[in-house]
This record gives structure tokens, C-alpha cells and sequence, in this order.
């Protein structure tokens, strides 16, 4: 629903200018960030390891090498090892799949503190079983003068909270997999319906590239995707843990600061990496359908 | 869809009103239209004698030329005509148990006099005295209370020209903006939904227009406000920091007459009259026209766009007998903003009924119906998204309050009153859906409470009394339970009736001891209790307001404020100055959890944390009131903390209103009767704010790691805004009156920061702007009267 409300900000852009401001602030000491997950799809799995920065540092965020990092469910387990070219990425040593409906644990040990003893975070996330889709369409819409591609979701929502989120390929690139990009959905208000194409996301059309490019002119800090027909679409619905659904959420609503009329104080992102690190730890599985972009 | 079925009934509530409206201005231009040419060889002084403290108008009083045979009695409805031949007088009135008061007077054409009579406490005093009484700053035992009168607010300058009573409230000591240019407000340190804000004894839920830009206060209708800054009359209950009450027009004008305004957003129209000699209406009605220009803008979305508001005012008033009087009030005000997306809509309507009876001179009473509503409607017309989500709070109360003044040792004020307030916290229908409602509630709100004034000596004066007040939840409802982590233990269901109930008792007192005939000190003590809060997160003012109870949850909020002043006029009351100072302690203060989800959330007690606060400060005022130089200098001195287990770790932390200094400096200079200039200058010390002090990195994009809650602060606020009014003649025996004010917001351009935003472009670190929004901002409006 956040997303209607950005309608009323018309009038507040039509009135407010925007100029750099230096903000000084003491700087807090670094904290270790654990971020990764583990899927139902076969294939290799990667977990980063990096230290916290100041937030104006002009270095990027440093990655922290010679951890050991595995994950543990009942008496399997899962080892990791780094990527030599990019210190701090650890990805499994062998292709493997999650099973839904086991708990996995990380375990992340490293002497972060640099005081000679090597300290362990953990997290933990329970595998839900997937939702299946039987669906997706693409519609052509136009709104305010642009023309979009919309997609449509079909699927039947199981009974009880739930929470999605769609991972999407364009014919062979994976699309709008960061976290800013994400979408994750709640079933609040569709709890146990069928989805009957329900509108998930929306694309520009690739004829108004020109001109949306013009106008966006500088901001490129979220690329629009372009769709042309004859493109094929690969999506795949996620059903995720609600902890993972609200770290996305957290995270998108702090990283561009401060919202007047929507926007909570400012709050410290919810982690579940235990032992004083933060980032996050989730495994899903998904079911994929294809579409192709109408003529 | 269910959003344009919504949308029709406001479309036609509207119709209806302005129909109606219509209708009536018809019949009174009808019988108006010979308005008859006055053929008095003498000039005439005629006006309303009122009681100062209650309003009510007072029949029977004496209105007499000092030195001159000249006398009249006023009529039923307070109202005199006095005829005088030319020159200068000294206009008397008097009335049993009232002080008798003087005005000088040239008389060189007919004038208008509205004359306000003081209850006589002990002896009679002659006083002159000019809207109030001129020494009330020192005589009078109220604290922490301000007033304002319209015409002292409509000369400051303004924001794109729209006169706004809760921007002039601002400049006040104690009172602080929320947000730039916002008509939100901060008593002492309280937060927003702490202040009761009262139209004409009716309760305003959401004052603001236009996203907190505006008022919903149209000028022409409001006669001028009192604000009570904590140690509220006993009659008033239900918020922590302050009463807020705005009072329309209640003067019968002598025939048809009208006020009104085009400027630069808006345009409003104000018309009264009579019907008969016992009747008088009012009707006020506002429109925003900005949007028109959205149509030249040259982005296709925004033309495509509308962003508009409007309001309207309604009063009837009819005297039944010497001793009955009726009123009827309105207020209906929309906000709205629509794009080929969806559209979004708020706003209030009220609605009153009041029978003011006078038993004796020295009793009356007041007896009202009132009902409240703030609404507000989002929809998505986007294919495949078509929602509509709305909300809102509906509240239905009965009040009845007594004045019965015996002698100086009694002065009492006793009544009651019961709310029933509906609270629909969010309904959100997708097409193609069932419906999702998170489930509304209802609660009754009871009061009685009894107070008096006790004159004990010509220098000591007490007031004192005792509210009950009363909550309970009632209704057919399902509890969630919550663990100590707050998450859902299990629920309970209740059938019906009443399911839970709190009594609190709300003492208040306090004194004023005259030191001489020109200062005092006072001293008082005050309770209060608040039973519904508003679950805001945001400080700019957010229209998406959602009303809660106190619950099995939920207990309410109290407040207990000390407050002790020195008050000192000088040179005859024209100058009046003040020092006073508050400590107030707030239990069961509410705040929510750390990324609280507050719209649509059936859990929304489990985000609810509870803690206790602080606030203690100082307030200096220096006011000038007559003269060519009037106006006043404050500067407040504060502090406001809150203290929550859950929230920064459980170390107390700044509320988001705590501003250490503020300075507001509000002055008018009279050149000439056609020509007078406003300044005012605001200070206050920066917002506290939460910083980041550290960032992590996910997938090439960074997130913020704050400092503790409120630990820094945002750059100092301050502005300067200046006005000129000129009235073209002032002396115009025409009926028709113009008069031009033009006005400079922000006039040396101080980029006061709104919001502080951060970005980052890939592969690039993060940077941090602010986002600021009105500099050197020129307006003009062009008022008028007939």
C-alpha cells in the first residue's frame, strides 16, 4: 500500500529543492556483516563476509578473508570456501540444493576483533516449502502518458501468514536481484485466495527508453528494465521467512533516509546473525514459470 | 469500484451543502434587497455586550453617554443602539454583578462597539477594558494560557497567502512547529496528538490541509483562539499537553454582510446575516486553485494530476427566548490529490448542536451535541491493482456544562460529558478479493467535573476542582495477548458490552497572588489524562492518521505539570510581561517499536512500547499592546525526554520536539491607518535527529548503522517573514472595503532543512542532501468586507 502514497509527494516535489548536506558524526567501530542464502536449487550458494565502514567512507566496505564458514543441518553439512579474486565471498565447495522443511545453521568463525581468538556467529532459517505458480501473463498498460509492461501473477496463496518474493530473469541475465530492487510481498490482504492476476510488477517499454532516459538523466541509481515483445521473462515466486521479508523492507525504507509522511524514526536494520554481527541469513525454495512478452 | 461510490456521497454531501447554501443566501438577498436609507439626523453607537468568560450575551444591560441624559438598556440578545449627536463621548456599560467598564469615543459617524463585560467578583472596579481585561495577564489566575484574536493573527505575514491560525500559534512561547511550514504543533515538549483541538467546542481530529501546509481554519469564520498550555479548565479533558480552542464568529450582524479573500492558492467567501431579529447564519467556504496550474505544467504526469482542498463552515444561531439561545454549526473540508494512478482524499466534518440557557444572571448553562469524523480514502485505479483502503475515526459526544457564580468565595463550574468514539483503523478492498479490515473498535469516554474560583482576598485569588473521568472499551471484539517479547500469546474474544474500563481522577488547581496593582505571581497544579493517541511515526504530519484506545493493553497517559510564573505589566497594561516556568511527568508515555509497521497492522498494541517522560522549561514573554509599535519577544528555554525499556537500549533519549531555545519575535507597525508592516522571526534550536554512523554493504548497495535515538541534532531553524497591509480608505463611507496584503515568507532565504536524505549511485559510496522547501516565497491577497 506504501506505494500509492507516494502519489501525495507530487506536491511536496513541486515545492522542495535538494542541495549536498555534511552531516558530522562520530563514527562507530566496525562490525562484522554476514549476508547470504541458501535455495532448493542446485548449484553454488555464496555467503559474504565483510566489516562495517563509516557511512561517508569513500573506501568501499572491506571483505574479511580466512573465515571458516559452513551450515549445519541435522547431520549434513555444508562447507564453504573463499573466492580467491574477491576477498570476504565464501561459496560452497561442491553444487548442492537445500530440502524444505529443514532448519539449516550458519556458522561463521573468524578472529574479527583481531584479538588472537577466533569468535563464531551463527544464524538460523527454516527452508518453507514453495508456493506453486500456475502463471504469469505480461500486459501492455499505459499510464501518465508511458507505456508499461505489467506483470500478472497466478497461484494459489496457502492458508496463514506468508511471505513472497520474486526473482526474475531476462532471456538469459538475472534481473533486479539486489536488495534495493527486491519486491517482497505479504499475503495480508490475499490470505488463502487464488492470486488471479494480481499485478506484481510493473516494466517500461523499451520504445519510451529515449525518452524516460532523458528525463531521468543522472539517476541511474535504480535502471529501469526495458522490455521489447519476444522477450522471455523467468520468474520465479519465492516463499521466504518473515524475518528475511522485513530485513528487505528494513533495508530498503533506511537507505535513502529520512520519508515525511511515511517514515518511522530512524531504526537500525533487524539482523538474525547472533554473536554481535549483523546482515542476514535466509534459505527458500521457489517454483519458476516462463512468459513471453506479447506482440 | 467502492472508492467511486465513496467518492459520489462526499460529491453529493457537497452539492447538498453548497445547494443549500445557496438557497439561503437567496432568501436573504430577497428580503434584503431594499436595504433602505438611513435617514438619522444623529450618528449611532450600537454593538453586543457579552459576558467576557462565557460568550454569552448579556440582555439587560445599561449603555450610557457619561456626562449626557443618553442611556439604552440591550436587548434580548445583548445587542444596544445608542443615538448620540456628533463629537466625543465616554460610552459606559454596566450591569448587575459585572464591573462596570469606559470607552472613550469620537463619534463622527455610526460605530460599532461590542462591549465585554468582567463578572464582578468582589467590588465593584471600574476597568477599562478591550476584548479582555487589559491587566488579565497579572490578575487573572490562569496560567499557561494564550489568546489570540483574528485580527491580530491576520496581520502577521504568510505562507502563499492563506492565513493560518495554527501557524500563528507557533510564535507563541511553549509552542513549536513539528515540521516546515507544517500547521502541526508541539505544546511543552508533547507530541502532536497530545493537543485538543476544539472548533467551537467540537473536536478537530486532523487540523491540516493540503499534507500540514494549511489549516482548516478559514480565517473569516474564526472571531480568535485560546490556548491552554497544560492546566486546561476542568471542563476540558482527554490530551496531555494542551487545549486548543477556535471560536467562529458569534456576533449578529445588523443585516447582510460578508467577508473574503483571493490569494495566491485559494479563494474564500464568508457571508452572515439575519433572518428576522432572532436569527443569524454564517456560511464560509474555501477552495484551493493551485492545481489549475498543474494543467501548464510541463511533465505529462503532473497535468495530468489534481491536488486541491476545500472547506466550509456553517452557523445558525436562534435566540428562543430572553434566556434560550440555539446554535447550529457545521465544518466540512476535503483534501484531495489524484493521479491517473489512484487518488488519495482526507478530511474532517463536524457538526454541533448547543442550547445555551440563562437561568439567572448568575447561572447558565450550555448543553451540546457534537459529532467529530476524520476520514481519508487512498485508491488504486491501476489495472490489475484496483484497491481502495480507508480509515478513520467517528466520534459522537453530549456535554452539558453549568456556570453558577454566587459570591466571591463561589464561582463554580460543574458538568459533564460522554463521547462514543468509533475508530476504524484501515479497509482495504482489492478487486477480485474479499475485503481485509483490521478490526475497528469503539470506546465511551465519560467526565464529570466540578471547579471553583475563590476570591479570598483583593490580593488572593484560588481556583480549584476535581475531574473523574472515565474510559471504557466496549463491543463485540477479538484481543490479541501479548508475551513479554510482544508477540501474540493468544487472543480473547469478547461478545459484547462493556469488556474493559478505567477511572482516573484528574486534580487541578492552582492561585494568583497580586503583589501590587501591576504584578503577581501564580502557581499551579494539573492532571491530565489522555485515553486515545494517534500511532504517528513520522514528525512532518502524516494525513494517514490512525486513532487507538487505551485497552487490556493499553493503559492510558497521564501527565502531572507543576508550573509557577512572576507576571508584570507596565505603563498601564501596555506593556505585559511573563516568566514562567513547567515541570511536567508523563507516565505511561507511548512510543512504537523500532520499524513498527503502524498502517494495516492487526498487531499494532504488540508495536506499542510504554515508558515514561520528562519536560521542564522556562518561558519569557514581552508583549506590546497598543500604540503604533505592537507585538511581542519570547524566548523559551527547554527540554523534553523520554525514557522507554525498549527503545535506545533503554537510555532516555530526546523527544523528537525537544527544541533548548526558541525565539519568536512577532511585531506590526501602524504608519497610517491605511498602511501597517509585520515581522516576525523565528529561532529555534535544531530537530534532534538520528544519524548514521556506520554503514554495511549487501550486493553493492550500502544501509545505514544509526547512532543511539535523537543523538544529534539538524542545522538551527530560524526565518524571517515580513507583510504589508494596506488598506486603500480607510475611511470609505462605501460598503464595500478593500484591503491588500502582501507578504514574504522566508524573506532572507534560510535553507532550513525538512528532510535528510541519503543516496548512493552504484559503485559509488553514499552522500547525504537535505531537502528544504520554501525560500523567498511572495504572496499577495486581496481581501475585502461588505
Amino acid at each position: 500500500m506504501r506505494k500509492y502514497l507516494s502519489l501525495t509527494l507530487i506536491l511536496a516535489s513541486l515545492l522542495s529543492c535538494v542541495e549536498p548536506f555534511d552531516i558530522k558524526t562520530d563514527n562507530s567501530p566496525p562490525v562484522i556483516v554476514i549476508y547470504g542464502y541458501l535455495t532448493d536449487e542446485p548449484g553454488y550458494h555464496a555467503i559474504k563476509v565483510s566489516a562495517s565502514s563509516p557511512y561517508f567512507d569513500t573506501a568501499p566496505n572491506r571483505g574479511i578473508s580466512g573465515a571458516t564458514v559452513k551450515i549445519s543441518s541435522d547431520n549434513t553439512l555444508i562447507s564453504f570456501h573463499e573466492v580467491d579474486t574477491v576477498p570476504g565471498l565464501y561459496v560452497t565447495v561442491s553444487r548442492t540444493a537445500g530440502i524444505p522443511g529443514r532448519t539449516y545453521s550458519l556458522s561463521v568463525e573468524t578472529d574479527f576483533d583481531s584479538d588472537g581468538i577466533r569468535e563464531t556467529y551463527t544464524a538460523t532459517s527454516t527452508m518453507l516449502s514453495a508456493v506453486e505458480v500456475d502463471s504469469v501473463t505480461i500486459q501492455e498498460m499505459s499510464l501518465m502518458g508511458n507505456r508499461f509492461y505489467t506483470l500478472n501473477l497466478y497461484a494459489q496463496d496457502a492458508p496463514g501468514e506468508d511471505y513472497y518474493l520474486g526473482r526474475y530473469r531476462l532471456n538469459d541475465s538475472i534481473i533486479l536481484a539486489s536488495i534495493d530492487r527486491l519486491s517482497p510481498m505479504s499475503d495480508a490482504t490475499l490470505d488463502g485466495q487464488y492470486i488471479n492476476g494480481l499485478m506484481i510488477r510493473g516494466f517500461s517499454d523499451e520504445r519510451d527508453r529515449e525518452k524516460i532516459e532523458n528525463r531521468d538523466d543522472g539517476e541511474n541509481r535504480n535502471p529501469r528494465v526495458y522490455l521489447s515483445p519476444g522477450d522471455t521473462i523467468t520468474f520465479s515466486l519465492c516463499r521466504i521467512e518473515k524475518g528475511y521479508y522485513e530485513f528487505i523492507n528494513q533495508c530498503q525504507q533506511e537507505m535513502n533516509g529520512e520519508n515525511p509522511f511515511f517514515g518511522g524514526p530512524a531504526s537500525n536494520i533487524t539482523t538474525n546473525i547472533s554473536g554481535g554481527g549483523i546482515g542476514y541469513f535466509t534459505t527458500y525454495a521457489f517454483s519458476t514459470v516462463k512468459t513471453v512478452v506479447p506482440e | 469500484m467502492k472508492y467511486k461510490r465513496v467518492e459520489r456521497q462526499y460529491a453529493q454531501a457537497f452539492r447538498r451543502y453548497i445547494f443549500e447554501g445557496l438557497i439561503l443566501i437567496l432568501t436573504i438577498f430577497c428580503s434584503y434587497s431594499a436595504p433602505g436609507q438611513d435617514s438619522r439626523q444623529k450618528a449611532t453607537v450600537r454593538g453586543t455586550v457579552t459576558d467576557i468568560r462565557t460568550g454569552e450575551t448579556l440582555a439587560g444591560a445599561s449603555v450610557f453617554a457619561k456626562g449626557t441624559s443618553s442611556g439604552v438598556i440591550s436587548d434580548d440578545r445583548g445587542k444596544y443602539i445608542l443615538p448620540l449627536d456628533r463629537g466625543k463621548y465616554t460610552i459606559c456599560a454596566a450591569f448587575i454583578g459585572y464591573e462596570t467598564v469606559e470607552f472613550p469615543v469620537e463619534l463622527n459617524a455610526a460605530q460599532t462597539l461590542d462591549i465585554q463585560l468582567k463578572p464582578n467578583v468582589q467590588e465593584l472596579e471600574t476597568v477599562t477594558v478591550f476584548g479582555r481585561d487589559r491587566d488579565a495577564n497579572v490578575s487573572s489566575v490562569n496560567m499557561g494560557v494564550e489568546r489570540m484574536s483574528i485580527r491580530e493573527i491576520q496581520r502577521l505575514p504568510v505562507l502563499m497567502g492563506e492565513v493560518d491560525v495554527l501557524k500563528a500559534i507557533q510564535l507563541l512561547p511553549g509552542v513549536q512547529a513539528t515540521a516546515e511550514g507544517g500547521s502541526g504543533f508541539s505544546v511543552r515538549g508533547g507530541s502532536p496528538d497530545q493537543n485538543l483541538i476544539l472548533l467551537d467546542n467540537t473536536t478537530v481530529y486532523n487540523a491540516s490541509h493540503l499534507l500540514g501546509f494549511f489549516s482548516v481554519f478559514n480565517n473569516d469564520v474564526v472571531s480568535g483562539l485560546e490556548l491552554f498550555k497544560g492546566d486546561l479548565p476542568l471542563k476540558y479533558g482527554g490530551r496531555l499537553s494542551s487545549l486548543l480552542s477556535v471560536e467562529t464568529k458569534s456576533d449578529n450582524p445588523q443585516g447582510f454582510h460578508g467577508t473574503g479573500g483571493v490569494g495566491l492558492i485559494s479563494a474564500r467567501l464568508m457571508l452572515e446575516g439575519n433572518l428576522g431579529e432572532r436569527t443569524s447564519w454564517l456560511i464560509g467556504g474555501r477552495r484551493s486553485y493551485a492545481d489549475i496550474f498543474l494543467a501548464l505544467a510541463k511533465d505529462e504526469a503532473l497535468r495530468h494530476s489534481s491536488v486541491y482542498f476545500y472547506d466550509m463552515n456553517v452557523k445558525l444561531s436562534h435566540r428562543l427566548s430572553a434566556k434560550d439561545r440555539i446554535e447550529l454549526g457545521g465544518y466540512y473540508g476535503r483534501d484531495m490529490f489524484a493521479a491517473e494512478v489512484g487518488q488519495f482524499d482526507y478530511g474532517n466534518a463536524t457538526a454541533s448542536l448547543t442550547w445555551k440557557h440563562t437561568f439567572s444572571p448568575k447561572w447558565f448553562s450550555r448543553v451540546s451535541v457534537n459529532t467529530s469524523s476524520y476520514g481519508y480514502g487512498l485508491g488504486s485505479d491501476m489495472e490489475n491493482m484496483e484497491a481502495y483502503w480507508n480509515a478513520g475515526i467517528f466520534d459522537v459526544a453530549f456535554k452539558a456544562d453549568f456556570d453558577t457564580r454566587i459570591n466571591g468565595l463561589w464561582n463554580l463550574n460543574y458538568g459533564i460529558s460522554s463521547t462514543l468514539h468509533r475508530f476504524s483503523p484501515g479497509h482495504v478492498s482489492v478487486e477480485g478479493y474479499p475485503d481485509y479490515e483490521v478490526q475497528g473498535s469503539s470506546a465511551l469516554e465519560h467526565a464529570v467535573y466540578l471547579s471553583n474560583e475563590q476570591k479570598l482576598s483583593k490580593r488572593l485569588t484560588f481556583r480549584y476542582g476535581l475531574r473523574w473521568s472515565v474510559f471504557q472499551n466496549l463491543g463485540k471484539i477479538i484481543i490479541f495477548n501479548y508475551d513479554g517479547s510482544h508477540n501474540v500469546r493468544d487472543s480473547t474474544r469478547y461478545s459484547g458490552g462493556i469488556y474493559n474500563a478505567y477511572g482516573r481522577l484528574e486534580p487541578r488547581a492552582g492561585g494568583v497572588f497580586l503583589i501590587d496593582g501591576s504584578s503577581s505571581v501564580k502557581a499551579n497544579y494539573a492532571r491530565n489524562v489522555q485515553f486515545i493517541q494517534l500511532a504517528e511515526n513520522s514528525s512532518a504530519g502524516s494525513p494517514v492518521n490512525i486513532w487507538f484506545p487505551a485497552s487490556p493493553n493499553i493503559k492510558p497517559q497521564t501527565v502531572d505539570m507543576f508550573s509557577a510564573g512572576y507576571f508584570r505589566n507596565f505603563k498601564n497594561n501596555m506593556y505585559e510581561t511573563s516568566v514562567e516556568m513547567y515541570y511536567k511527568k508523563l507516565h505511561g508515555v507511548i512510543d512504537f517499536a523500532e520499524h513498527a509497521e503502524l498502517l494495516l497492522n492487526q498487531y499494532l498494541e504488540g508495536d506499542v512500547r510504554i515508558g515514561t517522560g520528562n519536560a521542564y522549561g522556562i518561558e519569557f514573554m514581552a508583549r506590546k499592546n497598543s500604540g503604533r509599535l505592537t507585538g511581542f519577544v519570547n524566548y523559551t528555554l527547554s527540554r523534553s525526554e523520554r525514557t522507554i525499556p525498549e527503545i535506545n537500549n533503554g537510555k532516555t533519549y530526546l523527544a523528537p520536539y525537544d527544541k533548548t531555545h526558541a525565539i519568536n519575535i512577532a511585531l506590526n507597525y501602524d504608519f497610517s491607518r491605511k498602511l501597517n508592516v509585520s515581522a516576525t522571526w523565528v529561532f529555534a534550536s535544531g530537530t534532534p535527529t538520528t544519524y548514521p554512523t556506520g554503514r554495511f554493504e549487501v550486493d553493492g548497495a550500502y544501509f545505514p548503522i544509526y547512532s543511539g535515538r535523537n543523538e544529534y541534532r539538524r542545522p538551527a531553524y530560524h526565518r524571517l517573514d515580513l507583510s504589508l497591509n494596506y488598506i486603500p480608505k480607510p475611511d470609505s463611507k462605501k460598503r464595500w472595503q478593500g484591503e491588500w496584503n502582501v507578504s514574504l515568507y522566508n524573506a532572507y532565504g534560510r535553507k532550513n532543512p525538512w528532510l535528510i536524505t541519503y543516496s548512493q549511485v552504484k559503485t559509488a559510496t553514499p552522500t547525504s542532501d537535505m531537502v528544504y522547501l520554501f525560500r523567498f516565497v511572495p504572496s499577495v491577497t486581496y481581501n475585502f468586507k461588505f
